[in-house]
């Protein structure tokens, strides 16, 4: 998240708001309608062409909320029907979390390839005669790009020796360390699935909002309104500091349980058993020759090998990712339970999506706009509780390097200490993976994370990414050292 | 030399809304005004679904946004200074 809060943003958390409040109302599909105006009349929006185009995109970014995907359902039903087909789904998970809404996206004009005023009108016209559509002509002067010509090789702006052509990419696009969005023809940006990591770093980058991620708040909402089974909140350790300076650990712990859940337990919990398990596994890998092995507990980093780099897809460590660790702990001790993950990651939500122990995964901005909602203010909730579920290396795994730090801290002093290789961020990662192709990265353990700064930097969540760093240290060192596991 | 107070609401209504951009602006106001800049955190003003929420000098402000609260607080402070 970035440090400034856009109005889309805003808009975003109040659509969220809104549709969570009927959803506890049990008033979705009588009001849902509503919505739109509502939001509407509560903000000046006027970055479209006209109010019915404002409107047309909120109700597609409700759609999304519901967790309906825009070719699954048809682009004329209104939103009362749209709240009954998702009341009636039965599988709410969804293995590609992200959406480019089409309407929504403004096909920015922006012409990949510009002429500048650094153009000198040299007498070569290098760029005209690289181009291979025949699409630059001399118009007074001045090299002129046929947009309807212009297949935005890039030869023109390589060519000109003076770098007078620029070229301007969209925030999506620009944003996307896996090169997974491009635009169609009509120029609206298009998402290929099987590119796509789901990191979430376009759904923060475009400045309109037009990408959106499928919620699960509503089916959220009506397992907690139930009393059929326990509904568990897995929290991740960089939920600390993320819902504001006056509310505390224990007090988001106490509001999650006044909201419904019947337990509330740290993720960290499992991440001190993956440490383990992945320190044991890098000494039996070792040993068994293997060359180097990658961390696991990264969704999106995970993805992004095996889509990019299948090649090296055999390096990454087999231990299950902390949050399917602790599902299974909890669901040993207790198989009716319904488990709920939230965090700051939008690719756990892909990750949960092939795992049948997780019900649900929910980001931060979800879950307090959900508390919001139903009337729960945290930072007026008072609390004695303190989280004593996890030691401080698996609060660790929110920051970069801090798996890192856990798996060396389990190796035994014998075993040669691995050269660890931090790739911090999607875009050092697919670094990492070209230099490993081509025999140039000495490492033997990779530690990926896809988001810049680790999870704290997350696409979901509601803090400076600095502050919650901050704090994170804070919350390891306060944090029960005999909780960290053993090997085993 | 008077002072300025400031509430601001850190619900989570409007934290969700941005209390933490108005407290990055308030953290350098206090550069600028040092002691005279009273700045304290609350739970709620009353202002929920409105928000970010901040009542200065007893004056509720909704929806503010960090360039508002600047202005405000420069106002009213710098009014001061030009009267003495």
């Amino acid at each position: 998240m970035s440090t400034t809060l856009s109005e889309v943003v805003k808009i975003k958390r109040q659509l969220y708001t809104a549709v969570a409040r009927l959803a506890w109302a049990g008033k979705l599909e009588e009001e849902i309608d509503s919505i739109p105006d509502q939001i509407l009349t509560n903000n000046e929006i006027n970055y479209r062409c006209c109010e019915h185009k404002e409107r047309a995109i909120l109700k597609e970014k409700i759609r999304v909320i519901l967790g309906l995907p825009a070719d699954q359902v048809s682009k004329h039903d209104p939103l009362h029907s749209l709240a009954a087909t998702a009341l009636k789904r039965a599988d709410t998970k969804h293995a590609c979390a992200l959406e480019m809404i089409a309407v929504a996206c403004d096909r920015c004009p922006i012409d990949r390839y510009m002429i500048t005023d650094a153009c000198r009108n040299c007498g070569a016209h290098y760029c005209k005669n690289s181009c291979p559509k025949n699409a630059i002509t001399i118009v007074n002067n001045r090299p002129y790009i046929d947009r309807n010509r212009c297949i935005e090789c890039g030869r023109c702006a390589s060519s000109c020796l003076f770098n007078a052509i620029v070229e301007i990419t969209r925030p999506c696009e620009q944003a996307c360390a896996v090169s997974a969005i491009k635009p169609d023809k009509e120029g609206i940006a298009q998402i290929n699935p099987d590119k796509c990591v789901g990191c979430g770093a376009c759904v923060n980058a475009c400045p309109f909002g037009s990408i959106g991620d499928y919620t699960q708040i509503v089916p959220t909402i009506n397992m907690l309104k139930q009393a059929d089974y326990p509904v568990y909140a897995l929290i991740a350790p960089s939920f600390v500091g993320q819902f504001g300076p006056k509310v505390d650990a224990g007090a988001v712990i106490a509001g999650l349980q006044q909201m419904g859940f019947h337990r509330v337990t740290e993720v960290a919990q499992g991440a001190e058993t993956v440490a383990a398990l992945e320190a044991a596994e890098y000494v039996e890998r070792r040993q068994g020759g293997a060359a180097l092995m990658t961390t696991s507990c990264c969704p999106a980093f995970v993805a992004m090998i095996k889509k990019h780099y299948p090649d090296q897809q055999h390096y990454i460590s087999h231990t299950p990712s902390p949050m399917i660790q602790l599902a299974a702990a909890i669901k040993a001790q207790e198989p009716n339970a319904r488990l709920v993950f939230i965090g700051p990651c939008i690719a756990k939500k892909q990750e949960a999506a092939a795992h049948p122990t997780i019900d649900a995964v929910l980001t931060f901005e979800e879950i307090a706009c959900m508390l919001v909602a139903k009337g729960l203010n945290l930072a007026a909730v008072t609390s004695q509780l303190e989280p004593n579920d996890a030691g401080p290396l698996g609060r660790g795994f929110a920051k970069s390097g801090g798996v890192a730090e856990a798996l060396l801290a389990h190796l035994s002093p014998d075993i040669a200490k691995p050269k660890v290789y931090q790739a911090n961020g999607l875009q050092a990662a697919v670094a990492a993976c070209d230099q490993l192709r081509a025999g140039q990265l000495v490492a033997d353990f990779i530690e990926g994370m896809a988001c810049e700064g680790g999870c704290i930097a997350g696409p979901g969540t509601l803090i400076n990414p600095r502050v919650a760093e901050k704090l994170l240290d804070r919350f390891c060192a306060a944090a029960d050292i005999s909780k960290q596991a053993t090997g085993n | 030399m008077s002072i300025v107070n400031i509430e601001l609401c850190a619900g989570t209504a409007c934290h969700l809304m941005g209390t933490e951009q108005l407290l990055n602006s308030l953290e350098n106001l206090q550069k600028r005004w040092g002691k005279r800049l009273h700045v304290q955190l609350t739970h709620c003003l009353g202002g929920c679904g409105q928000g970010p929420t901040a009542r200065v000098n007893g004056q509720l402000y909704y929806k503010l946004t960090a360039e508002q609260l600047e202005n405000t607080v420069n106002e009213l402070l710098e009014l001061e200074r030009g009267a003495l």
